[in-house]
């Protein structure tokens, strides 16, 4: 196998006392599309924020495309959970697509005629054209899903993190976006997606990432999607484990009463 | 020019055109960021910093001021940096916190040491900015003017979406001190002026009234920057021309007039626009309503009884009635709203258990606000349906027609 487009190391990550993630260790091969699921305070958002450095691990490391994260920015693309954008931020969405292109524009380069074509094919691709000039707060929930994955088309990285891309979406986008996550690792892209369905899963993704707490299971769909490896990661909490941790958590420092 | 800057009104307008330059140009970041009460805590938090100045430089030297209030500023910000990490308070809590116990540290001392000029920070005298405060004033505002046009598109960026910001390279640690560094230098200025109650007006009203005018933030930033300096300067004028008004209070009452007419007028969800918007609507549904009576007196050979000329006039304006009746954009338009009725029906009863009879009210609101997409989605969720729930036939659909 080549480098990995991502390992993480023995990567433990607690969140305000809480602890969320156990010793994940993975590596996933570049040029895929891999699934990340498990039931709700798995930690699957905790492993994107830990990955991309938002939060501080207690413990681990994360590699991307066989370096350190500060080594490879500007070739990792993020789409952040719907949820955790100010819709009410005065910007359109063509402005959100072009800041796809700032990571080559430096400091105080102007986003040139390069840039803006750029941003446009993206929105072409995710059909969010004729919206271009809209303020993000008056897109309906699949547009403003599409404004945001033409962000990250705009930006040409090389692995993607997608928190949750097809939450709150109809399902003529969410065909949309799985088409276009399709094209991305054709072209030899890395894609990671926090999803939610169970049902859609196997269709959508060649690699699953089970989590809860720890990691499940993590491989190609046919070894991982078995009733017993999915019992396991959705059928009830691992009690024991996560009163032990959350003692360790708070014992050694940083954590809350 | 020096006589300009020499006389009292000279040195006071110059000041509130100056302020109201960077106030504008901050003040829209700290809006669009929801960071309004962050920038009331600063404006408290840095008493203590301001008061120790003055002891210290009895010249009162503005550098040495401003160094000290910043630093009481920066520690403010990291008190309650530390109080977010460590304890289950939320921000709104945690900045009082911080506001109320710098302040009263700042007011004990002021009691304590009794520095001279220390009245015009707490309650703003524009008259006391003097040739040295406005010398670092205009140094200020020029940095500002540098500073933030250049690197906007990045403040911008990392104001929006500060994670995706790190993961392109850019320090966002760094730039947001560099923009708490200026908003605090700023604050501290502002606080001579109009005291440190009002500051926050100055900051928070000329960006919030922006907002009516301008949909991106680089409109907003020019806005909010010529709505700070008309009513800055507006507030020095009247104060000057009616001795006895404080400057402060009478500068943030002209920039809360310019905030109340942009609410008002502007283009952007001012009062007025929705006003319009509303009644074109009203004027929209009326018409819908008598072109759809009168096709379906067309189709049943009656009469549609009168109809009023206004009424009328827009129905000949939007060509959906010519010299003989109807014509065929006005009929394609009303078998549009009468499919979006029977659809609307339908949905209610079959989707929604509503009760058959309980259903046509609010499909006579809804007819006019359900697009062509909607149709065509809602017809696809009840699977095509040909007659709605009083057995009336659903007309197709076609090329265009249809609320708009």
């Amino acid at each position: 196998m080549n480098v990995p487009a991502l390992e993480t190391h023995e990567l433990s990550v607690s969140y305000r006392g809480k602890p969320v993630l156990h010793g994940v260790d993975i590596e996933v091969p570049p040029g895929t599309l891999t699934g990340i699921m498990g039931p709700n305070g798995a930690g699957k958002s905790t492993l994107l924020k830990a990955v991309m450095g938002v939060i501080q691990p207690d413990s681990g490391w994360v590699k991307l495309l066989g370096k350190p994260l500060g080594e490879v920015l500007g070739r990792i693309g993020y789409v952040p959970q719907r949820e955790s954008v100010d819709w009410d931020f005065p910007v359109t969405v063509f402005d959100v697509a072009l800041m796809g292109t700032y990571a080559g524009l430096g400091w105080f380069g102007r986003p040139g005629k390069a840039e803006r074509a750029r941003a446009m094919e993206a929105l072409e691709q995710t059909g969010m054209v004729d919206l271009a000039t809209r303020k993000i707060g008056e897109l309906s929930g699949g547009q403003q899903q599409r404004t945001f994955i033409a962000r990250a088309l705009a930006q040409k990285a090389e692995i993607y993190l997608m928190d949750e891309p097809f939450a709150g979406v109809d399902a003529a986008t969410e065909r949309a976006i799985i088409g276009l996550l399709g094209k991305l690792r054709d072209e030899g892209r890395t894609v990671l997606v926090v999803h939610h369905d169970l049902q859609s899963a196997p269709r959508y993704f060649e690699r699953l990432l089970l989590l809860n707490l720890r990691v499940v299971a993590h491989g190609t769909v046919e070894e991982v999607f078995q009733p017993e490896i999915l019992e396991k990661t959705y059928g009830g909490k691992l009690t024991l484990l996560s009163d032990v941790a959350r003692r360790v958590a708070r014992g050694s420092g940083g954590g809350l009463p | 020019m020096i006589d300009w800057f020499g006389s009292a009104v000279g040195s006071a307008l110059t000041a509130a055109l100056l302020l109201g330059i960077s106030c504008g140009v901050l003040g829209t970041f700290v809006v669009a960021r929801r960071m309004a009460l962050t920038g009331d805590m600063l404006s408290h938090a840095v008493l203590p910093g301001v008061v120790a100045g003055l002891v210290w430089s009895t010249t009162r030297t503005p550098l040495v001021v401003l160094g000290c209030a910043v630093v009481a500023g920066w520690l403010g910000s990291v008190v309650m940096q530390v109080i977010l990490r460590t304890t289950r308070l939320k921000p709104d809590a945690a900045l009082a916190l911080v506001l109320s116990v710098f302040f009263a540290v700042g007011i004990a001392m002021v009691s304590r040491y009794q520095p001279s000029g220390v009245q015009a920070f707490l309650f703003g005298q524009v008259a006391a900015i003097d040739g040295g405060d406005l010398k670092l004033l205009v140094w200020v505002t020029v940095v500002v003017l540098l500073l933030v046009p250049w690197g906007f598109r990045v403040l911008r960026l990392v104001s929006f979406d500060p994670a995706f910001a790190r993961l392109l390279g850019f320090p966002v640690r760094w730039v947001e001190a560099g923009f708490f560094l200026m908003l605090t230098v700023v604050i501290v200025i502002a606080m001579q002026a109009v005291g440190v109650v009002l500051v926050s007006a100055m900051l928070v009203t000329p960006a919030a009234g922006a907002r009516f005018w301008s949909r991106s933030l680089s409109g907003m930033v020019w806005v909010s920057c010529v709505l700070a300096v008309l009513g800055g300067m507006v507030g020095v004028w009247i104060s000057s021309v009616r001795t006895g008004l404080p400057t402060g209070p009478l500068m943030a009452l002209a920039v809360t007039v310019c905030f109340v007419v942009s609410a008002w007028f502007g283009p952007e969800g001012g009062w007025l626009q929705r006003r319009l918007r509303v009644l074109r609507e009203r004027r929209r549904i009326a018409g819908e309503d008598v072109l759809k009576r009168m096709w379906h007196a067309e189709q049943a050979g009656g009469d549609a009884g009168g109809v009023s000329v206004r009424v009328m006039k827009d129905l000949k304006a939007r060509e959906w009635v010519g010299e003989g009746g109807l014509t065929e954009a006005g009929k394609r338009h009303a078998r549009g709203l009468v499919r979006a009725h029977r659809l609307w029906e339908t949905y209610l009863t079959e989707r929604a258990a509503f009760k058959p009879d309980h259903v046509h009210d609010e499909a006579e609101r809804a007819e006019h606000w359900i697009d062509d997409e909607q149709k065509r989605d809602l017809a696809e969720k009840l699977g095509f349906p040909e007659k709605d729930p009083h057995g009336s036939p659903i007309p197709p659909e076609e090329g265009t027609g249809g609320a708009e």
